[in-house]
């Protein structure tokens, strides 16, 4: 294996879980997390040989992976079809909190929820559920820091609103 | 922290990443790029060589060399907008979300105008160069040859012109939706920075 593979496969497993769970926030189903989660560690690769700052590794990381989520807006206008049938499936119940009565639905219903916000409300939620700080926050999504704290507070007036159903 | 925030971040953190064979998936792309390599290698030479071959052979005829200087530059007329947008989205690792997209718009904007007028350069320039070399090497030919020529020449003018009619139109069923979404997503970003100063 090439010291790019090893260095590759080293920041894949310190970095796999967030991103996963970044992607299927983004994207509100596994198949899609699937295929958005390895095209991003395709553009990790990519941009490898290019990143020199170790310190600043998580910043590059979530960059990358943000990019190319707002990125995977082109796939979503295709695949959008199939992607409201599976949500009038699996979120339009009539009491949806009834049939997520396990952890695990819970948890299905918390990143189903966030994947219909808005793009960048979906980024800042990760982030933050991500215990990112202001400052990184700001840093990856471009947004001053000042701002950050009012944008979450109105994500999450509305991620609870969603939650309800 | 915020007792909601507490309660989702619990529930967020259990969540684990599918399995990815991400050796299998490093192989794969140390592949393409040593393949991509030998492209970026053999291709400027391929194209410089031919060039050189060329010009070499036809710098005592002046027409034929405004001709295929007139074809190459129709080439790289077309092609000219996709390296000069491909250059400005190298940086996906390091530029911030907003920063992005508007460079993502950018460039989208830019194939969406390829077709619309580096193609009618092209769609004129080319066929232009093919004629004046054509007609340079048929000076004591037939009048039959000479109409021939002609025919050839606007039907290659004309298949250009219908190739870039389908292109505009598919690049605009394509990539006008795409830049419509993104250009939503930035005004929700510029929205959040605008309102609270």
């Amino acid at each position: 294996m090439s010291t790019k593979a090893h260095r590759f496969k080293s920041i894949y497993e310190d970095s796999k879980d967030k991103i996963f769970r970044l992607c299927l926030a983004f994207s509100g189903n596994d198949m899609e997390a699937d295929d958005l989660f390895q095209e991003v560690y395709i553009k990790v690769w990519t941009h490898l040989d290019s990143f020199k700052n170790e310190s600043q590794i998580n910043t590059w990381i979530y960059k990358t992976a943000t990019n190319t989520a707002l990125l995977s807006i082109k796939k979503r206008n295709r695949t959008n079809e199939h992607l409201q049938q599976w949500k009038h499936t699996h979120f339009d119940s009539e009491d949806p909190m009834d049939s997520y009565a396990t952890m695990d639905h819970k948890m299905g219903l918390l990143f189903l929820a966030i994947s219909r916000l808005k793009e960048d409300h979906r980024i800042i939620i990760s982030l933050v559920l991500e215990n990112h700080s202001y400052q990184e926050i700001s840093e990856i999504v471009g947004i001053p820091v000042t701002h950050v704290g009012v944008k979450i507070n109105r994500i999450k007036k509305e991620l609870k609103k969603k939650l309800k159903g | 922290m915020d007792s909601d925030i507490q309660n989702w971040s619990q529930l967020w953190s259990h969540k684990k990443a599918t399995k990815l064979d991400i050796v299998q998936l490093s192989e794969r792309l140390q592949k393409i790029e040593q393949v991509d390599k030998l492209k970026r290698f053999f291709i400027p030479v391929l194209l410089i060589s031919s060039v050189a071959i060329m010009v070499y052979r036809l710098t005592f005829n002046t027409s034929n060399f405004i001709a295929i200087a007139l074809v190459i530059s129709g080439f790289l007329v077309s092609l000219a907008p996709l390296f000069r947008t491909k250059s400005k989205t190298l940086n996906v690792a390091t530029l911030t979300n907003k920063r992005y997209i508007k460079l993502e718009i950018t460039r989208l904007k830019g194939r969406l105008d390829l077709p619309k007028n580096h193609f009618l350069i092209s769609c004129i320039v080319i066929p232009l160069g093919m004629g004046i070399g054509y007609f340079s090497s048929l000076e004591n030919a037939a009048l039959e040859e000479h109409l021939f020529g002609y025919f050839i020449l606007v039907t290659l003018f004309l298949a250009l012109l219908y190739l870039r009619k389908l292109s505009i139109k598919k690049h605009q069923n394509h990539l006008i939706p795409i830049i419509s979404d993104l250009e939503t997503v930035l005004v929700n970003l510029e929205e959040c920075t605008s309102k609270y100063t």
